[in-house]
């Protein structure tokens, strides 16, 4: 399985990346990685560089990602420690992925960077749907830009992802349409609770359907627990939740909340705060929400019979 | 996560100094823990995996958190105006982003005259730019665009705790851009505001907020009174301003001096005795010294003290002390004043007209000299204008200018004979101020029925010309304005 998916050199370069940022995290921890975070950029800019390098350009990226974490944030620290135990795990799955099961060599390998052969997943059993197209996302990856289109199905309420990478920074241009249907066949990576898909053809569907939501935050943790427990690498988990309302702290933070009074804290920029308040109103709604470890995002949510996409800040 | 205080200090700090062991984890991590710890490469290396062990468990055991009912924000009010259409939002933000100022206010003003509110989701954007951009105009805008909020909008504003800022805790920069604001939009609140700091400030910040008075309003007048009486160069500015106001103590002062001193007879001959008190009437403002006023008449300094007062105080009172002299309407008594002879050398009743903002005045004294005078424009009525202009020419020194845009205080367009006068004024004379703000204003007052001479002007005379410019972007800026009433 190992050599389908990539040759023996890379592999080795890949195993010396690991290597490499295993030594410097430990580095790191020994002078504390408070100093590590106040000067991210430049402590790990060298790093990263050489871990594209040896072809591990997966690990250089959950590195570039710390630097994402927003010191202000009340659980940075937590945020911070998870982000970087979570890359020494990796790293360490590398250095002993002959040991791993076949499902668990993929993922690893996906997650350092190598790309999976398009032609391997398209002979895989697809899964043919109508899907509400949800929203397109964009993030830093390395020198270039990640662009996620998010799908749900309507029968089979599976989530999808279809991947980009585009150079520079970019705008996020599609053909397909936020909030609009597409019948299509999707072709799924393989992985554990893999959602990134492929499709060769998708048509547009003019009777839009309205996907299925769970109802509440409880049931929805409850399913992020499950998938955390099955992949502990895995960072977002799509929901769509309804019976959506909004609290806030003390301090001024909002959080998700829902009838029963369950809240999750909600991470949004001030303009997107801002956008989901004025148009619910405080009152009850539904959303696509992405679920991280410490807290969660709003990426679109319906409001008064009307959908709407928050912009990616 | 207060059970992993001590790793976070541990990982923050550095394992270098500081070490933590299984009992700082969870206890049924701890033998796993314990175990990694003693395998590990070195410590790091068991502390990380520790800390990759503990969040998996974290993670798989994660509940949510409960919150406090009153945590939960309010539902806000349903709305009872409609709302605007997205193409008179994306208007609005053309406007702002082109810093077309007099368009966009105008646009702000008809929206709200016709009942309407900001749809919801344009609601970030206005408020972001009335409550945290930090624009020197913000807080006009703020006032401005209030009454289009809505009640989402503004339980928007509580929600998310905007505008904080209090008049009385604010620096003096600040005060000041939120009492123009007042100021401009007409509100009681501006004075009662100040008062409340009056006491505390200096006098060079009590001149700036004089300065800034603008239009004064009846509820202006206890204030001002309070002021003139502190004395000083204060006490002269409020005295200046609460001359601009018919019912103020001083003028109505002056109307009373003047009425017992000046005699009409039938044949409207005019004779005066000599005033009583001067001493109290110099302290409100008027004496018999010319010396170190510039801008009375030479000829006055040849005359007795008395006759000075007096011409002073024919200076400083309102027309209606004349119609209630001679017991005659405004027309009558304006045609007194332009035709007496008592009146026709050094008086300039034009600046007590601008003073009192006098619109019934303003129209006689235009229609008596034929001419119209461009100063009258901030506070002419539409339909006064359109009767001087059915009486009058726009003499050559009309100048549409900046100043006069920005001091007219109402959005009505003008009717089509002053409009027309306008036009051919500027086509004629050349005389305007050749500018985006004056066509701004002009693409608000005129009427429509000018579009059509305006677009044969620019067919006939296409070319290098400032006039044919100046319409084209006009005609641009008229566009605007239709689309705004559409």
């Amino acid at each position: 399985m190992l050599t389908s998916i990539i040759s023996e050199q890379r592999l080795s370069n890949i195993q010396a990346a690991a290597y490499e940022i295993k030594t410097r995290l430990r580095d790191f921890l020994r002078s504390g990685l408070f100093r590590m975070a106040s000067n991210i950029d430049e402590s790990t800019g060298q790093l990263r560089r050489r871990l594209i390098d040896n072809q591990a350009p997966g690990l250089a990226s959950m590195l570039a990602s710390l630097s994402q974490i927003p010191m202000d944030s009340p659980f940075w620290k937590q945020q911070f420690l998870a982000s970087v135990s979570r890359i020494y795990m990796l790293a360490s799955a590398i250095s002993n992925i002959e040991s791993l099961a076949p499902e668990w060599q993929v993922e690893v390998l996906m997650l350092s960077g190598v790309s999976y052969p398009q032609a391997e997943v398209l002979k895989t059993q697809p899964v043919a749907d109508s899907w509400m197209c949800l929203a397109a996302t964009k993030s830093a990856f390395n020198s270039m830009t990640m662009i996620r289109t998010w799908f749900v199905g309507n029968r089979c309420r599976k989530f999808a992802c279809n991947v980009e990478y585009v150079a520079g920074t970019h705008h996020i241009t599609t053909t397909l349409s936020n909030g609009s249907c597409y019948q299509s066949s999707f072709y799924y990576y393989p992985g554990i609770h893999s959602m990134r898909v492929l499709y060769s053809k998708i048509d547009r569907m003019y009777q839009p359907f309205v996907p299925q939501a769970y109802s509440g935050i409880d049931v929805a943790i409850s399913i992020c627990r499950r998938a955390f427990a099955d992949n502990p690498f895995m960072l977002d988990i799509p929901l769509i939740i309804s019976g959506l309302r909004i609290s806030k702290t003390d301090d001024g933070r909002l959080l998700l909340a829902d009838r029963g009074l369950n809240v999750f804290p909600l991470m949004l920029g001030y303009s997107n705060s801002a956008m989901l308040l004025a148009c619910t109103g405080g009152q009850e709604f539904s959303a696509f929400v992405v679920f991280h470890e410490f807290y969660c995002e709003v990426v679109s949510f319906w409001a008064d019979g009307k959908y709407y996409v928050l912009i990616n800040e | 996560m207060n059970e992993i205080d001590s790793i976070l200090g541990t990982a923050m700090l550095g394992t270098t100094g500081r070490r933590v062991q299984s009992e700082s984890f969870p206890e049924a991590l701890r033998a796993d823990v314990s175990s990694l710890l003693d395998s590990g490469r070195d410590y790091e290396d068991g502390f990380l995996r520790s800390v990759s062990l503990f969040f998996a468990y974290h993670n798989s055991g994660k509940l949510p958190d409960k919150a406090h009912p009153e945590s939960i924000l309010s539902q806000c009010a349903a709305e009872v105006r409609p709302y605007m259409t997205d193409s008179a939002v994306s208007i609005l933000n053309y406007l702002y982003d082109n810093v077309l100022v007099y368009i966009f206010r105008y646009a702000l003003w008809h929206y709200n005259s016709s009942g309407l509110i900001l749809p919801c989701h344009s609601l970030p954007r206005f408020l972001e730019l009335a409550y945290t951009s930090g624009s020197k105009y913000m807080h006009q805008f703020r006032l401005a665009v209030w009454p289009l909020l809505g009640n989402r909008g503004k339980w928007l504003v509580d929600t998310l705790n905007l505008g904080g800022e209090k008049f009385s805790d604010a620096s003096h920069p600040l005060r000041l851009r939120m009492f123009v604001a007042m100021r401009k939009a007409g509100l009681k609140g501006s004075v009662q505001q100040l008062q409340t700091i009056w006491g505390s400030i200096s006098n060079k910040q009590k001149k700036d907020f004089l300065s800034v008075f603008m239009k004064v309003h009846s509820w202006d007048l206890d204030f001002l009174w309070q002021v003139f009486g502190e004395g000083g160069p204060c006490g002269m500015m409020a005295l200046d301003l609460m001359l601009r106001h018919p019912a103020s103590k001083p003028v109505e002062y002056y109307i009373q001096v003047l009425d017992q001193s000046l005699r009409i007879d039938g044949r409207r001959h005019c004779d005066f005795s000599d005033i009583a008190d001067r001493e109290k009437l110099a302290e409100m403002g008027i004496d018999g010294k010319v010396s170190d006023d510039a801008n009375l008449p030479e000829f006055l300094k040849k005359l007795p003290e008395n006759e000075v007062v007096v011409f002073k105080l024919i200076q400083a009172v309102p027309l209606i002390f004349w119609m209630r002299k001679m017991d005659c309407d405004a027309a009558a008594a304006a045609r007194f004043l332009d035709v007496n002879p008592a009146f026709r050398i050094g008086f300039d009743f034009k600046s007590v007209i601008s003073r009192f903002r006098d619109v019934e005045w303003a129209v006689e004294y235009c229609i008596l000299r034929g001419v119209f005078c461009a100063d009258f424009l901030p506070f002419m009525d539409a339909e006064s204008l359109e009767r001087v202009a059915q009486h009058c020419d726009l003499d050559g020194s009309f100048r549409i200018n900046e100043k006069i845009c920005g001091l007219a205080d109402n959005y009505v367009p003008w009717l089509p004979e002053f409009s027309m006068a306008v036009v051919n004024h500027i086509i004629h004379t050349r005389n305007f101020e050749n500018t985006s703000a004056t066509a701004q204003f002009l693409a608000v007052k005129l009427s429509r029925q000018c579009d059509m001479a305006i677009q044969s002007y620019i067919a006939d005379n296409y070319g290098n010309d400032m006039v044919v410019s100046f319409f084209q972007l006009l005609g641009k800026y008229r566009k605007l304005v239709a689309q705004i009433t559409r």
